[in-house]
């Protein structure tokens, strides 16, 4: 397909799908991030978890607002994703990578896709006990996540990294109109602070 | 007032304006022949300037033969002059970018398009070729909203894509395909490596 039909796709397609289009191959991975197409993302939560990290993304379709859900699991031997509601069952398997480089990529990509100022950035920190009381147990065992203990200050932490080095990255600075965060250590919080005010 | 008694007026029939239609003579690539209206050929740029420097006249059209479209069959050009004609005379988009826009698929066009993905996708090649731009826009759109609701594995099947083992695996084969020894060096380095020998170099 040409490059200008490429692009005039990837236009009309909401963020929600151009997410799961990054997984379908190689050459249209390259192609979203080299074209970055714009999306009408009003705000991002992320939920960051002791097993997996969630990003809820509204998004503003036909004058309404849309919520969608990405949940990234740490899976065995790589990593899962989990699109929309654990109850709509549309997991992947993704690649043997970290469940956390994965979340990364696409996290580049939702933040890359507002041109404007973002409504609202959330961050927001959930205990395994949170979760279960979220979603229901046949689920939390369908995907292993009782077995699964994971390490919560190193997602946070991965999570805290992410956003600062995206934010490091950029040529213009990030806007964004209301910052919510939920932090357990204040240090985390007063490093990050650090990057993004001494950057922008 | 009786029809005998009414009055007689002359009528002038030069007067009358008279709408004259002139239909063009296109050729597909598998030879098929189409014949458009001028109105419809508006929607095409492309097309419409390729009409007005040829400058042809209501014999022309009949007497020379069918411009020939080269890179289009006659399939996906009949979809194509089926929606020109259904379209015709209404005001072609300009996109400056400035304003989002929000792209209706009317229920003609969406009709038009349940047609199979290879025969969509060509159908927007041709679009992009012949510079219909509301065409383009609507079936552009329509492949877009194909992405909805699904998996990545299923718009792998929805846009014929392979994955990328698939297509780390197909470029393998090329290059074996191009170059047999390398196959043949590569076993004999990892029958050598069974064995517990070093490496060639």
């Amino acid at each position: 397909m040409p490059d200008l039909v490429m692009r005039k796709i990837l236009k009309d397609c909401d963020l929600f799908s151009i997410l799961k289009l990054r997984k379908v191959c190689r050459g249209f991975r390259d192609f979203i991030n080299h074209t970055k197409p714009e999306s009408t993302l009003e705000c991002i939560t992320l939920y960051v978890c002791p097993n997996e990290i969630e990003m809820a993304l509204e998004i503003l379709k036909n004058g309404n607002l849309e919520i969608h859900h990405v949940v990234y699991l740490k899976h065995f031997n790589g990593c899962t994703i989990q699109y929309e509601s654990y109850k709509k069952e549309k997991y992947i398997k993704f690649g043997n990578d970290d469940f956390r480089n994965v979340f990364f990529n696409d996290l580049k990509a939702v933040l890359d896709s507002r041109g404007s100022t973002l409504k609202r950035f959330e961050l927001r920190v959930e205990s395994k006990f949170q979760r279960f009381l979220d979603f229901n147990c046949w689920d939390m065992f369908k995907l292993d996540l009782w077995k699964n203990e994971g390490d919560f200050d190193e997602n946070l932490a991965f999570t805290l990294k992410s956003v600062g080095d995206y934010l490091k990255s950029r040529v213009q600075p990030f806007k964004v109109a209301f910052i919510f965060m939920e932090i357990e250590k204040q240090e985390g919080l007063m490093q990050w602070l650090h990057t993004s005010i001494q950057n922008h | 007032m009786s029809v005998e008694n009414a009055p007689v007026v002359d009528v002038d029939e030069a007067a009358i304006p008279v709408e004259k239609k002139m239909y063009y003579r296109f050729e597909s690539n598998d030879k098929k022949e189409f014949r458009v209206s001028e109105l419809a050929i508006q929607q095409s740029e492309t097309l419409n300037r390729l009409v007005e420097a040829m400058g042809y006249t209501s014999e022309d059209v009949e007497n020379k033969p069918a411009i020939a479209i080269e890179n289009i069959d006659g399939k996906t050009l009949k979809l194509v002059f089926q929606w020109c004609e259904h379209h015709k005379g209404e005001a072609i988009p300009v996109d400056d970018g400035s304003v989002p826009k929000i792209v209706e698929i009317p229920e003609f066009d969406a009709k038009l398009m349940d047609i199979d993905n290879g025969l969509l996708f060509k159908l927007i090649w041709a679009a992009d070729y012949l510079n219909i731009v509301q065409l383009l826009n609507v079936s552009c759109k329509k492949v877009a909203n194909m992405a909805q609701g699904k998996t990545p594995a299923q718009l792998r099947r929805v846009y014929l894509l392979p994955s990328d083992e698939e297509d780390e695996a197909a470029k393998r084969a090329a290059q074996e395909a191009q170059d047999p020894r390398a196959r043949e060096v590569e076993e004999e380095f990892e029958e050598r490596k069974r064995q517990g020998g070093n490496s060639f170099f």
